[in-house]
């Protein structure tokens, strides 16, 4: 019987797929890592209620930038992120047209979004809140955003560390008002933004 | 959106026309209701930001600044130095004062201030023609862009001008109604600096929905109300219909260019989310309970 429930114990743990979770953040490298995003298995969701009946979903396909970080740390997580209005697709393009206009994103006079991290604390195991500068629409308010360290792992061109950040807006908050008053479309914006980050 | 300003624009130039003592500032009256009309409509529309974020909401503040410039053309031609005086500035004020993308270079800015100029110079005479003719040949060209700038995706701007539209539907009604209503020179050229501003913003925000000459043959349709003075003042009806042709032509003409397979129609073409456009709408939310109808 003493035996017994350590290796059940063990088998659990293995059908778990996550021996110790607690330590997943601390078993990474202790060294700080400068990381470039990868632009192309980086992008940016966002979802808004449409005219109080659904959620209506979009994309931004082109973001940039870098990412910082200290594994194992309890801060020291940086984010500088530049976001392309111009790619944003919502699989129809005269609603790419739409939100490009001056009606939302303005992407002529304003062409990129941009969120730039001020601090950082580690809530969970792979948990962070982030508290940043995000510029919208040429107008800067101070966010938090939650961010989730995916995971990471080194490929024969190098070490690919990934994360996904979500935070919600509200967009008459960045000068975005359009359908707000007669509830068309909802001033509540849920974000996602996934990126993954080659380590330089 | 757009009845609201439409409304308020058409309440101050009746309530004018019907006060004596305000009669002298019929030219002026119109301009006043005009830009009431837009900034209101602006401000319904996008809320009151201020200092604009966006560089086409400066629009309303050239009309604001042009319609206080226009005061001393209310003496003209009592005083020809202070009308002209008074054109020059107006004409000037869009070159300074906007930064439009794509229109916002020094070679754009003179093409504004002189199109501007020319287009004031020219319509001037037609300005005191009374009756319904000019109004309603003005609306055209205004309703005309109002559906450009919705084709491209330009919403507000769309409703905006919709509402410029609307108030020179109103200013019709009046001339119908009283057979001496001008819509007069201050009225005149902001009506024309508001097509030439507005068409221009569509232009500098469009993605290629349609060729630049949509864009810029709109603002040109007021040219034609000169068609009415091909025949003598005495043939007021025939004059009234030479006017309403002539700007219908152009604006038409616009309208083809746009619409012609030149332009992107396949743009036109794709289907429309035209939910977007729909301002007011009922929906059901829900209440924690059931759904109820908002």
């Amino acid at each position: 019987m003493k035996l017994v429930i350590p290796i059940v114990i063990m088998a659990m743990a293995a059908l778990e797929g996550n021996v110790d979770p607690t330590n997943h953040v601390a078993q990474e490298q202790q060294q700080r890592e400068d990381m470039s995003i990868d632009k192309t298995h980086s992008n940016a969701h966002f979802r808004v209620q449409h005219l109080g009946a659904g959620r209506f979903w979009g994309r931004f396909n082109d973001v940039d930038g870098a990412i910082s970080w200290t594994p194992g740390s309890k801060d020291d997580l940086e984010f500088d992120i530049t976001i392309d209005v111009e790619s944003v697709d919502s699989g129809v393009e005269q609603l790419d047209k739409h939100l490009k206009s001056p009606d939302f994103f303005n992407a002529k006079e304003f062409p990129n979004m941009s969120f730039k991290s001020t601090s950082a604390s580690r809530t969970g195991d792979d948990l962070w809140k982030v508290k940043g500068d995000l510029t919208i629409h040429g107008v800067t308010k101070p966010i938090t955003a939650d961010v989730q360290w995916l995971g990471s792992n080194t490929t024969k061109r190098g070490r690919k560390v990934g994360f996904e950040a979500s935070f919600m807006i509200k967009r008459s908050e960045f000068g975005m008002n359009y359908g707000v008053e007669q509830g068309a479309l909802g001033d509540e914006v849920d974000v996602i933004v996934a990126m993954e980050a080659n380590v330089r | 959106m757009v009845g609201a300003p439409a409304f308020t624009g058409f309440v101050i130039v009746a309530c004018a026309w019907r006060m004596r003592a305000i009669r002298n500032w019929g030219t002026w009256i119109s301009g006043c209701g005009l830009v009431a009309c837009f900034v209101m409509s602006m401000v319904l529309v996008s809320g009151f930001p201020w200092p604009p974020i966006d560089a086409w909401k400066y629009v309303g503040l050239v009309l604001l600044i042009q319609l206080l410039l226009a005061l001393p053309m209310v003496r003209w031609p009592k005083s020809i130095a202070l009308g002209a005086l008074g054109v020059l500035l107006v004409s000037a004020v869009p070159a300074l004062v906007l930064g439009i993308p794509g229109v916002g270079s020094m070679g754009w800015r003179i093409v504004m201030f002189v199109f501007l100029l020319v287009m004031i110079l020219v319509t001037m005479p037609v300005a005191q023609r009374k009756g319904l003719s000019v109004p309603l040949s003005l609306w055209m060209p205004c309703s005309g862009l109002s559906v450009l700038l919705l084709l491209s995706g330009f919403a507000i701007a769309a409703l905006i001008t919709g509402a410029v539209a609307a108030f020179l539907g109103g200013m019709a009604v009046i001339g119908l109604v009283n057979g001496n209503y001008v819509i007069g020179r201050a009225g005149m050229f902001l009506v024309v600096s508001t097509l030439m501003m507005m068409s221009l913003v569509g232009y500098g925000y469009d993605y290629d929905s349609f060729p630049a000459w949509a864009w810029l043959i709109i603002p040109i349709a007021p040219v034609g109300l000169l068609a009415g003075e091909l025949v003598p003042p005495s043939r007021r009806t025939r004059a009234a219909w030479l006017r309403i042709i002539a700007v219908l032509v152009i604006t038409g003409a616009a309208i083809a260019v746009a619409m012609s397979p030149s332009g992107s129609v396949d743009t036109l073409e794709e289907e429309v989310d035209l939910d977007l456009y729909m301002m007011d709408t009922e929906h059901d939310v829900f209440d924690g309970e059931g759904t109820t109808t908002a």
